[in-house]
């Protein structure tokens, strides 16, 4: 009786230490990625993260090779795992700022030597994920009977990890967060110590913690790549920081400088020195400016930019400013007469600074009694409100320069042929809309703006779009306007007169000519004028075609504005403008596809390497493969869309991506626990993978709908319906996992780790494959490749023979 | 044998080379990279061949002072590209009674080129250091038409100007209004506009009856400096 009691307090440890490992291994994974996104960029966390998360699959295939050798010592090695895993949790991060693993994505493609820091850093932090998963997958193997009950475990720990770390950031530094979380799994090697070498691993954790709480008490070094923008503004005499607040909006900070001005594109007609303001730094990049301001003040530097142009040919009285950042077209609105303003900004940490830190500066601008202030993600406002406005206004667009595709992968729902036909039904009848963009080489962004603004108006039936469109520019700025009705001989000489006022080329204007649109600026490649007369012409289809760049306009479906890398194009641009030179165009998706191919060769030789061991026939190798495989796509596929719809939905991008996870994470969880009470045989299989399957294809279809329709609705209706379509299709997602492992331990108990391991591979390639899929299909496809996946799942069960009991 | 000897004094070139190895690679330089992309204003090229580069850049460094790319100088500045010196530099359409105004002294090389050619040079430079040092060095190299002060160059230096010419050498994210007021009426300013770390374009300035006219001339692109420096 003794002994039972004993084994399952033991189970319940075990399950416990499964849930805390699991929860501290996702929270880590979301702190690295906040971590690099901050020091490097984007998609560098997103390759290094995607090849440490291999570790999962490599897991697989050392229990696959050691199996028996490892099972034997669990009970030492589960929790020798567990700590390690939270030891190298704290030391990896504070390792790769030392100067062996230091290392700059930007110069990947120009210096050979950072491909050996690349390949260490990598092994880096694959270790505490490896060793992890290690202990995971070998629990998974040796319970494989009651694998139910530890999946579940597994996937609500992962939930609630993913909510955690949320609440981590709003606590704590970006160099303490990994330090926190090491904690974790060794406390859950210290709950499932059993009397073997107790002593030893007992001393060995509280070594490990001792280390961890050394390194709260002594934050490591976190400088920014020397490459961000925030290192450059710091460079500059007497460059101080002068806020900063880690949030899981990521970092901000404010550096000010007696040299930091700030006037894009300004008329040479402008006589004054500009006055230094501070600028504020989102994750190290450029986000915002913010100008000293004062009610009393006689000019507006925006007045002397291509920006004022919708000031120019009219009274504006209610505008919208998108992503309003910094607050500077806010004053500008107001020096220009604007009653009714309202400033839609996602970023609560800024406008918070701005109504309290920053407010002396900019003369209280936020409390402005004209002003409203709406915390939200444009888009998501632009789906709610009824109000009609005068001026809708977007945030200039780019960086100065181009933005070498650092924002390719970001998904910019502001910038869609959707979100433009939203912004025209909220106009007035006599509104405009207007964007500006800096001037980029070679053109991209201004083209893109050109041919969603080409495009749309042919969607909404205007019969003759350049009667509805003003295209301006400086020698760094463009700015369009696009009028609900057609613009009227006195708006076009007003513009015109406000073009010669200011030294400003009119590039399209109704009965402007070639000579007009490079009066005072004069451009390297005038074919910028061609391919924009063929963006507005019944050409537009072959030029976009025949450009060397993604210049088609993005989509709900495909909402990449910022991606004008076309891969068939590359070798003719790198011919244009020299090898060396192409990477520093279109970074990001460069470095996606790079990613990919690493992700996939791993992957495959990960997957093979147990063959050799366990043989390549016998205990249904094709369907374990395939099963396993589909299960892992269609999962990973589907929880990518998800993320996507329902940001856009909630309209709080941080707390929706949380939401959406941990959802389906515990969801799947509680189906996982439900599945141990199905038995094991091919018809559980088929007909769990043969609903789920139905699921998606069916939401495939109709969740795009069903969302725009409901989007206007109070958002804790929204938060239901979120929590409701999410919870559904994945409880059900949860079961074929366990079920598939007990039918492999069935027919074959060596397999099992196998098949773990296949599962951890597919989730990471799948994880690269749905960007680019995204990127050059759409989020639909990818819904559909999911509906596929869990297809192919399905199908394979029919390859599965069942061994007699 | 001889392969060992030829590798070691490719790796070790800079070791053995005295002033006349400097004087070849010099006119190397501007045959190779100079000419040969379409640099023919003579004042520049003789301007080119006569100003020892190596001098300008730092002592473990002077191996790469003629090769075709920037050479770090510490405190995150570079000295340009030599073609990059020579095209800013023509483009300005000098004449020897000109006073030019230079932004972002840097190493003081820009500086010492436009001295070969005009009567009067004053360069402003932000970091304190850097300034110090190129005066000293342009002093030591008896360039007495050079005119080097520390200061924030966005004013530019008014009670010496207005200027013929106005070069920009450092990245501006727009053309600093008081530098223009500085220009002569049929004067001319080049300036690199942009992002620091990403693509710039090299904006000529010229200011004819109190109006201004920009003209792109090319867009420069920031390499990132590797290890091998």
């Amino acid at each position: 009786m003794f002994g039972v009691n004993k084994i399952d307090f033991y189970h319940i440890r075990l399950i416990l230490a499964v849930a805390m490992l699991s929860s501290a291994i996702v929270s880590y994974e979301i702190q690295l990625i906040h971590f690099f996104t901050i020091v490097q960029w984007h998609h560098f966390a997103y390759m290094v993260i995607s090849i440490a998360l291999l570790g999962f699959g490599a897991s697989g295939t050392v229990i696959s090779i050691f199996r028996k050798w490892l099972l034997k010592r669990t009970d030492t090695l589960l929790p020798l795992l567990m700590i390690c895993s939270g030891l190298f949790m704290s030391v990896a991060v504070r390792l790769s700022r030392s100067e062996m693993f230091l290392f700059d994505s930007y110069t990947l493609f120009v210096d050979r030597f950072q491909y050996l820091q690349l390949l260490l850093t990598y092994l880096l932090f694959s270790l505490p994920f490896f060793l992890g998963a290690l202990a995971i997958g070998l629990i998974f193997v040796k319970k494989v009977s009651d694998i139910g009950t530890y999946y579940f475990s597994d996937l609500v720990g992962a939930g609630i990890g993913g909510a955690m770390a949320i609440l981590l950031f709003w606590k704590f530094s970006p160099q303490e967060i990994p330090s926190i979380i090491a904690f974790l799994p060794i406390l859950a090697g210290i709950i499932i110590l059993r009397k073997k070498a107790r002593l030893i691993l007992i001393s060995f954790a509280i070594g490990c913690l001792s280390l961890i709480v050394y390194h709260l008490h002594r934050p490591f070094d976190f400088s920014h790549s020397q490459f961000k923008g925030v290192s450059y503004a710091l460079n500059l005499p007497e460059a101080k920081i002068t806020y900063e607040k880690s949030s899981p909006y990521g970092l901000i900070q404010v550096v000010s400088s007696p040299v930091l001005r700030y006037a894009p594109g300004l008329s040479l007609t402008h006589h004054d020195a500009v006055a230094p303001g501070s600028v504020i730094f989102y994750n190290g990049d450029w986000y915002a400016s913010i100008q000293p301001w004062s009610k009393k003040d006689t000019s507006h530097l925006l007045n002397y930019t291509t920006m004022s142009l919708p000031y120019a040919f009219g009274h504006r009285n209610s505008v919208l400013l998108l992503d309003a950042h910094g607050g500077l077209e806010i004053s500008h609105a107001l020096f220009n007469g604007a009653q009714q303003i309202t400033a839609v900004e996602p970023n609560e940490i800024v406008i918070s600074l701005l109504k309290h830190e920053y407010a002396p500066i900019t003369d209280s601008l936020f409390y402005h009694p004209n002003l409203q202030t709406h915390v939200l993600e444009s888009r998501t406002f632009l789906s709610q409100t009824q109000e009609k406005y005068d001026l809708i206004q977007l945030p200039l667009l780019g960086n100065f320069g181009g933005t070498v595709g650092l924002n390719a992968l970001n998904e910019t729902n502001l910038l869609t042929k959707e979100a433009f036909s939203e912004m025209w039904n909220n106009l007035n009848p006599n509104g405009l809309i207007a964007i500006s963009s800096w001037m980029d080489y070679p053109h991209r962004m201004p083209l893109k703006s050109a041919a969603t603004i080409s495009e749309s108006l042919e969607s909404f039936g205007i019969a003759h779009p350049l009667n509805h469109i003003a295209m301006i520019k400086s020698w760094g700025t463009i700015t369009f306007v696009v009028k609900r009705r057609s613009l009227t001989p006195t708006d076009i000489n007003s513009i015109q007169s406000f073009c010669h006022q200011y030294e400003f080329d009119p590039v399209m204007l109704p009965g402007a000519v070639l000579k007009d649109k490079a009066q005072y600026h004069t451009m390297e490649d005038e074919n910028f004028f061609y391919y924009l007369d063929g963006i507005f012409s019944s050409k537009r289809e072959k030029i976009i075609d025949a450009y060397d760049f993604n210049i088609q306009p993005a989509t709900d479906n495909k909402p990449y504005f910022f991606q004008f890398l076309r891969w068939k194009k590359l070798s003719g641009i790198a011919k244009q403008i020299g090898q060396a030179s192409t990477p520093f165009l279109e970074l990001g998706y460069l470095i996606a596809g790079v990613t990919f191919i690493q992700v996939i060769t791993l992957a495959l030789f990960l997957i093979i390497l147990p063959l050799f061991r366990l043989g390549w026939k016998g205990g249904n190798k094709a369907w374990v493969l395939l099963y396993f495989c589909g299960l892992g796509f269609g999962y990973m596929f589907l929880e990518i869309v998800f993320i996507k719809h329902f940001v856009l939905y909630l309209g709080h991008p941080i707390y929706s991506a949380a939401i959406v996870i941990s959802i389906m994470l515990i969801s799947s969880g509680i189906g996982s626990y439900f599945s141990s009470r199905l038995r094991t045989h091919r018809k559980t299989l088929l007909k769990i993978t043969g609903i789920v399957a139905v699921f998606i294809l069916f939401y495939a279809f109709f969740i795009g709908p069903f969302l725009s329709s409901t989007v206007g609705l109070h958002i804790s209706t929204k938060i239901g319906l979120t929590c409701a379509l999410i919870a559904l299709p994945s409880f059900f997602m949860g079961m074929p996992f366990p079920i598939g492992l007990k039918a492999v331990n069935i027919i074959s108990t060596s397999d099992v780790p196998w098949a773990w391991g296949i599962n951890g591979c597919v989730s990471v390639v799948s994880t690269t494959l749905a960007v680019i899929i995204a990127v050059e299909f759409g989020f639909t496809v990818v819904m559909l490749f999911s509906a596929a996946a869990y297809t192919i799942a399905f199908l394979s069960n029919f390859l599965f023979i069942e061994k007699p009991r | 044998m001889k392969e060992l000897v030829c590798i070691l004094s490719i790796v070790f070139a800079i070791d053995f080379q005295g002033n006349d190895d400097y004087e070849v690679a010099r006119k190397r330089m501007v045959s190779t990279q100079i000419k040969m992309r379409g640099i023919h204003d003579t004042a520049t090229l003789a301007a080119m061949l006569s100003v020892p580069r190596h001098k300008f850049v730092p002592a473990d460094l002077t191996h790469l002072a003629y090769r075709d790319r920037p050479v770090r100088i510490g405190y995150g500045q570079t000295i340009s590209q030599p073609y990059m010196v020579a095209f800013m530099t023509e483009i300005l359409q000098l004449e020897k009674d000109f006073k030019v105004l230079e932004i972002g002294t840097g190493s003081g090389y820009q500086a010492a080129i436009l001295a070969e050619i005009v009567d009067s040079v004053y360069t402003l430079e932000i970091i304190t250091a850097l300034g110090t040092a190129a005066k000293k060095r342009l002093e030591d190299m008896d360039y007495d038409n050079i005119s080097v002060k520390n200061t924030d160059g966005y004013f530019g230096w008014k009670e010496k100007g207005p200027f013929d010419a106005i070069i920009v050498t450092a990245a501006a994210e727009h053309v600093p209004p008081p530098l223009l007021a500085q220009l002569k009426d049929g004067g001319r300013m080049i300036i690199p506009v942009g992002s620091p770390f990403m693509i710039q374009q090299l904006l000529l300035v010229e200011k004819e009856d109190n109006r201004t006219k920009t003209k792109n001339l090319m867009f420069v692109r920031f390499v990132p400096l590797t290890r091998s420096d």
